[in-house]
C-alpha cells in the first residue's frame, strides 16, 4: 500500500512536471476508475470514451490546482469524470427547468428482481431515461449526492431534481415489471 | 425524498462494478495528442513523431540525396553535348548555318541569314506585329511612330538577336593544329614545299 502511494506520488510530480512518461502511467492507474464513472453517463462506450479523454486533458492541464490536504486523488479525479459527464449529457439535452416536485411516491419494485441481474442489464435500462433523468438519477443513486448538490452541479433548482428521480423511478418500476411479469 | 431506496442503493452498487472496456491505448493516444498540442514537453518521451532525431532523420536525409544526385545528373547529362560541341568548333558553325539552308532552295549567303531576324520589324505596310498589338487603333498608333519605333525596334531585335558567329564559343588554340597551320595555304601539298636544288 506504501509503495502503490509513494508511486502515485511520484506520478503525480511528473505529471506536475509535464512529463508524458509519468502522465501515462498515471492516466493508466486511473482509467478502469475513470471509465467506470464515465460509463454510467454515456450511451455506449465511444461516449465513455469522449468523456474520459476530456475528463484527462482537463486533469493534467490543472493537476497544479489539486491539493492533496483538501482532499485525495481520487476524489478529485472522480468530480472532474463526473463533471464531464454532466457536460456530455449536458451537450445531448437541455435540462428543463419547468417541472417542480416536492413529494413523489415511493415505488414498489422487487429487490430480489435487482439481485438476480447483472450491472450491464441494469445500466441498459437506466440508458434509456432521457438524458437529464439519466443524470439525476445516477447522481443520486449512484455517486450518493443529494437534491441540493444535485441542483448545483446540473444547474437546475432541488424541485426539478426531484421530479426527474421521481421520473426514472417511476420508469424503472415499468422495465424491471415488464422484465420479469 | 433524500433517502435512497433499497432497490437504489442495490442499483449504485451494481453500477459500481461495470466491466471496463480495454480502450487504454487508444484514448492514451488521443490525450497525449492534444497534450502535445496544448502541453509541449521536450523530456523526449513525447511531442510529434516527426520532431523524433531517428525516423525521419533517416528518410529526410535518405531523400536529399536522392534529390542532389537526380540534379547533379541532370546537369552533368544536360551539359555533356555542349562540351562535346566546344571541342570541335569547325561542325558547330555548320550545325549553326545550316537550319536556314534546310528549305528545299537554294542556299543562302551567311550574311542573309543573319538580316533575315529582322525581316518582322522591317515589314512597314501596316501589318501588325504578331502577338503584340491586334487593334486598329494600336496598329495605327503603331504607324504613327513608325519611323522613330522601326528604328529602335530593330536596334532592339539586333540586340536581341545577336549574330549566331558571336554566340559559337571561340575554341582554344590547339598546338597541334597550329603545326599544322604553319605550313601554309589550303591546296599546297608537302611536296610543293620541297626544296630541290637548281641544276647548273
Amino acid at each position: 500500500m506504501v509503495a502503490v502511494e509513494v508511486n502515485i506520488q511520484e506520478m503525480l510530480d511528473g505529471s506536475l512536471a509535464n512529463k508524458r512518461k509519468a502522465q501515462e502511467a498515471l492516466f493508466r492507474h486511473f482509467y478502469g476508475f475513470a471509465m467506470s464513472i464515465a460509463l454510467r453517463y454515456s450511451r455506449d462506450e465511444m461516449d465513455a470514451a469522449d468523456i474520459v479523454s476530456h475528463a484527462f486533458i482537463k486533469i493534467f492541464k490543472s493537476i497544479h490546482s489539486f491539493d492533496s490536504s483538501k482532499g485525495s486523488l481520487h476524489a478529485w479525479i472522480k468530480k472532474i469524470v463526473v463533471n464531464e459527464g454532466l457536460d456530455h449529457i449536458k451537450s445531448r439535452t437541455r435540462f428543463s427547468e419547468n417541472v417542480e416536485l416536492e413529494t413523489v411516491p415511493e415505488p414498489q419494485i422487487n429487490n430480489s428482481v435487482i439481485e438476480q441481474m447483472g450491472a450491464d442489464e441494469i445500466m441498459e435500462i437506466v440508458k434509456k431515461l432521457p438524458p437529464a433523468t439519466h443524470a439525476v438519477f445516477v447522481l443520486y443513486a449512484v455517486e450518493g449526492y443529494n437534491h441540493r448538490e444535485i441542483a448545483e452541479k446540473m444547474n437546475i433548482s432541488e424541485g426539478t431534481s426531484k421530479w426527474h428521480l421521481s421520473e426514472a423511478r417511476k420508469f424503472l418500476q415499468e422495465q424491471l415489471s415488464m422484465i420479469y411479469n | 425524498m433524500d433517502e435512497r431506496l433499497q432497490y437504489e442503493q442495490l442499483i449504485g452498487g451494481k453500477l459500481q462494478s461495470l466491466p471496463v472496456p480495454d480502450m487504454q491505448d487508444a484514448i492514451w493516444a488521443r490525450v497525449k495528442a492534444q497534450l502535445d498540442i496544448d502541453l509541449p514537453t521536450d523530456d523526449g518521451d513525447g511531442g510529434s513523431s516527426p520532431q523524433s532525431p531517428s525516423g525521419p532523420g533517416i528518410i529526410g536525409w535518405g531523400l536529399s540525396v536522392v534529390i542532389i544526385a537526380l540534379i547533379t545528373g541532370f546537369f552533368i547529362f544536360k551539359n555533356k553535348p555542349k562540351t562535346k560541341d566546344t571541342t570541335n568548333p569547325a561542325t558547330t558553325t555548320e550545325q549553326i548555318i545550316s537550319p536556314s539552308v534546310q528549305n528545299n532552295g537554294p542556299p543562302l549567303p551567311r550574311d542573309n541569314t543573319i538580316k533575315g531576324t529582322t525581316v518582322p520589324v522591317q515589314t512597314n505596310q501596316n501589318t501588325p506585329v504578331p502577338g503584340v498589338m491586334r487593334d486598329s487603333v494600336a496598329q495605327q498608333n503603331l504607324t504613327a511612330v513608325d519611323p522613330v519605333s522601326r528604328d529602335s525596334v530593330q536596334n532592339s531585335v539586333q540586340n536581341n538577336f545577336p549574330p549566331p558567329l558571336a554566340t559559337v564559343p571561340v575554341p582554344k588554340p590547339d598546338t597541334s593544329l597550329q603545326v599544322k597551320k604553319g605550313k601554309g595555304m589550303k591546296g599546297l601539298n608537302d611536296s610543293d614545299y620541297r626544296i630541290v636544288p637548281k641544276k647548273n
